[in-house]
């Protein structure tokens, strides 16, 4: 039996925490929903992640085809000109999302999956394990998160895996954190003694009372996390740091076909203003998360 | 030197300077030249050894000289009116701070200009790839064999200093060429040393080469071949020290900044700048924005993906001309699968020329046809233009067993066009249904123990006469045997040779169209292109010509005598 999560029953808390703890996940999307800025933030992800999911298959060109010379403007039969490499920049954007999102979502899934498991356990038992489990965390953090990635990389090579296991790893102890921080107090309350008295397990207790209650702040955490990670599979990509040679990849894109910026802008420019508006896109998600989780504007006419 | 190897985007320069270390060299013809069965220095050279092909046309210093027919003029930047003198130019070019001035020896391209600007060969080359002396300081050179030449200077040549350039000047420079202490061109001891020079008056000197060949004539017509004074020694801070007999004569010169060059005013030949300013930019990048923004008045060597922005500007006219610079994609034929002529031949067959041109030169070349050697004279222009044919290349890949191959082709990271080089074929053989991986590695690690020893690769090179880019990577001897040419129980040695030690030119030209004739059936390059030179310059810079030519904006104006602003 589970005691109510969703029914604080202790008047003393204050207004935000209460929220926190109060809002039960249906309701933080709907309050969130409410907000332009969340709405606006995802019709941008939607059409991104449409762009990566249907461009290829409405691509005009395969992305290493050969359309005509490096680097020009009007080609005919293509929209928006070649590239470095004589292929259609158009169909190569429609191909170059895929990667990127698909490494960006899966790192930020395994550090939301593992930081939360280490977050809740770490609050949950205190002591000497939160001790270890924390400062652990925090020798993960005192890497540079790009540094760590770019040396990794260098030494193994970019495979996808390594870019997925090294974004991933190095966000576990910022959603750990946050998690943490979220539970400790949740951890306190009487509905968690309650159930410790009826004899709950522990892994009960942490999936079934802790972490819904700290569902809102992991979400937001989470979002800002995956608009980071969509950054720095970015950075690699223009780093060089691509899956393969030639790969359709908007990090990569922006790299090849930089010099050719002031006679080919659209090489560099498409990419760069897919990657801005997916990270904007995301991050006004997040804001639009944090801002209901936290009780800004709630009560706004509008929500 | 090392981080020359990333300056350019065609890269003319040579990589080989990295693994050699020695650094390019100036000398670099003679060097090449002498080619025959050594010569790491030739390889390294930065401008290939044959300096060239495209000379002034025969007799005329003046810039105002229309521009000439020589095939593969692009564009002419010289007008009709009259020519203006006075100004001072400035010239960008991509340098460091390991920027050096030396009469014969360069590691980068602003060395080479600077080299250019202050000094002048024996000989130079014509339009054909003839010896020619309208740039140089040699009134004529007499193969009397081809062991012994006689070389005799023009008279009344005066170096910087007031003193008239004579034979000893001649004999000093070539003994600083095989000066074992300064290395500038190790390998040309093997065909003179101190005692082959006989002085018969004060500007004839008589050569006696140690063994015959006739790739040395062709090298003291390269840019680096130059005749310095006696006692001359490399920059080491002061400007007085740098004498030559070129049309501008060192005022300063700070590496990694700049260098002043003023005109000298007893220059034999005519010119028309006051003063010339190398500027040197960290990359190409900047080179290109300082052209648009007017800081400087010349750029040398603009990146193809940047021709554009130039071409389109109304204020700045982009100089195209071609080049026998090549990159290639090497086969060992002395190791399965390429041990096997119809695995070559299918290789071949596969590249699409065009579409190489296209993509990876954004079209600022020529295709090629397997052979090499293009500006040469002797190139056999007659031979078929090699075409993409799938169809008949899988049949040869059947017929070799090879239908499902699958090979791992390497280029290296640090040379602009290799790795798409690569990429491009390794895209093209899908069509023939075999796979070809591209393998892009570190340029430390690739020109370094494997170089020549990777069955599939790339690579690059500077052009040079056809003798002696044999000499230089395809014999068993040869520094840089990339293909591993010639295969067992070919007469190509015995060829080389003959042509090496054959004074007469036709029948040198015999020799050696059954030489590339072997080469282009059955020889292990792939070479589907050659790379055009290209620089920008405002549209009031007056006097270069593109034409074929192995050196920027039309060979540094031979040192800028040519060069006027109409301002």
């Amino acid at each position: 039996m589970t005691y109510p999560v969703t029914v604080p029953v202790d008047d003393t808390i204050d207004e935000t925490l209460d929220s926190a703890v109060a809002t039960s996940q249906p309701g933080l999307m709907r309050s969130a929903w409410g907000l332009w800025r969340t709405r606006i933030g995802v019709a941008l992800v939607v059409l991104l992640v449409g762009i990566a999911i249907v461009g290829p298959w409405v691509a005009p060109y395969g992305a290493s085809e050969f359309v005509g010379t490096a680097n020009m403007r009007d080609v005919p039969g293509t929209w928006l000109g070649t590239d470095y490499f004589g292929q259609d920049v158009w169909s190569r954007f429609l191909h170059g999302g895929r990667s990127i999102l698909f490494l960006a979502t899966v790192s930020t899934l395994i550090g939301f999956l593992f930081g939360s498991a280490i977050g809740l356990i770490a609050a949950y038992n205190r002591g000497r394990i939160d001790d270890v489990l924390m400062r652990f965390m925090d020798v993960i953090l005192a890497f540079p998160q790009l540094l760590l990635a770019l040396v990794a990389l260098t030494t193994v090579g970019p495979k996808p895996w390594l870019i997925i296991s090294i974004v991933g790893f190095t966000t576990i102890p910022r959603i750990a954190r946050i998690t943490r921080g979220a539970a400790v107090p949740v951890v306190e309350r009487d509905f968690v003694a309650a159930a410790e008295a009826l004899g709950e397990s522990r892994f009960r207790i942490i999936t079934r009372e802790l972490l819904p209650n700290v569902i809102g702040p992991l979400l937001v955490e989470a979002n800002l996390r995956l608009t980071y990670a969509i950054g720095i599979i970015a950075g690699l990509g223009f780093l060089g740091f691509a899956t393969e040679r030639n790969a359709a990849d908007w990090g990569l894109m922006v790299q090849e076909n930089r010099v050719a910026l002031s006679v080919q802008p659209w090489g560099t420019v498409l990419p760069a203003i897919a990657i801005a508006l997916l990270t904007v896109g995301t991050g006004l998600i997040s804001d639009g998360l944090s801002r209901t989780v936290a009780g800004i504007d709630r009560g706004r006419p509008d929500s | 030197m090392t981080d020359q190897r990333k300056l350019w985007v065609p890269p003319t320069l040579g990589r080989r300077q990295l693994i050699v270390g020695a650094g390019a060299v100036g000398a670099a013809g003679l060097l090449a030249a002498c080619g025959g069965d050594d010569d790491t220095a030739s390889v390294n050279t930065t401008a290939p050894s044959g300096t060239t092909a495209a000379t002034e046309p025969p007799g005329t210093t003046a810039p105002g000289a229309p521009a000439t027919t020589a095939p593969g003029v692009t564009e002419t930047t010289v007008p009709a009116g009259g020519i203006k003198s006075g100004g001072t130019l400035r010239v960008g070019v991509v340098g460091s701070t390991n920027d050096l001035m030396d009469a014969q020896y360069i590691v980068a391209r602003a060395d080479q200009a600077r080299l250019i600007t202050g000094w002048e060969p024996i000989s130079n080359y014509d339009d054909n790839f003839n010896i020619a002396y309208n740039n140089s300081l040699a009134e004529e050179i007499e193969a009397v064999a081809p062991d012994q030449y006689v070389v005799r200077l023009k008279q009344g040549v005066e170096f910087h200093n007031g003193k008239t350039v004579g034979a000893d000047d001649l004999i000093y420079s070539f003994n600083r060429l095989i000066d074992p202490e300064l290395g500038i061109a190790p390998n040309l001891t093997q065909f003179i040393d101190a005692n082959s020079f006989t002085k018969l008056d004060d500007r004839t000197v008589q050569i006696d080469l140690l063994k015959p060949s006739v790739a040395f004539l062709y090298g003291m017509a390269d840019y680096g071949a130059t005749i310095v004074p006696v006692d001359y020694a490399r920059f080491a801070g002061d400007p007085a020290t740098q004498i030559g007999t070129g049309a501008f004569k060192l005022k300063s010169f700070t590496p990694g900044s700049e260098s002043v060059h003023t005109r000298f005013e007893n220059y034999w030949g005519e010119s028309y700048l006051d003063e010339v300013q190398i500027i040197d930019f960290a990359d190409q990048s900047a080179l290109v924005n300082a052209l648009s923004s007017g800081d400087i008045d010349v750029a040398i060597d603009v990146p193809y993906a940047q021709a554009g922005s130039i071409e389109s500007s109304g204020e700045l006219t982009l100089l195209e001309s071609q080049a026998g610079n090549w990159q290639t994609i090497t086969m060992r034929v002395d190791m399965a699968p390429f041990d096997d002529v119809r695995v070559r031949q299918a290789m071949r067959l596969i590249s699409n020329r065009e579409e190489m041109v296209q993509r990876v030169l954004s079209g600022h070349g020529r295709v090629g046809n397997d052979m090499y050697g293009v500006l040469d004279g002797s190139y056999p222009k007659d031979f078929p233009q090699r075409e993409q044919d799938i169809e008949a290349a899988k049949a040869l890949l059947k017929d070799a067993g090879q239908e499902n191959l699958e090979i791992e082709l390497f280029a290296p990271d640090d040379t602009a066009g290799l790795p798409e080089y690569a990429t491009a074929f390794a895209e093209q053989a899908k069509a023939a249904g075999i796979n070809v991986t591209a393998t892009v590695l570190d340029g430390g690690t690739y020109w370094g123990d494997q170089y020549t020893q990777r069955v599939f690769a790339t690579s690059y090179w500077s052009t040079r006469p056809y003798l002696n880019q044999v000499g230089a990577g395809s014999l068993p001897t040869a520094t840089y045997p990339e293909t591993h040419w010639p295969p067992a129980g070919s007469n190509f040695v015995e060829l080389y040779d003959q042509a090496i030690a054959e004074v007469d030119t036709d029948k040198r030209n015999e020799l050696i169209r059954e030489m590339q004739r072997q080469e282009y059936e059955e020889g292990g390059n792939i070479i589907s292109y050659f790379q055009n030179l290209i620089d920008g310059h405002a549209t009031y810079v007056k006097g270069a010509v593109a034409r074929p030519n192995l050196i920027n904006f039309d060979h540094f104006g031979r040192g800028w005598k040519n060069i006027w602003l109409d301002l």
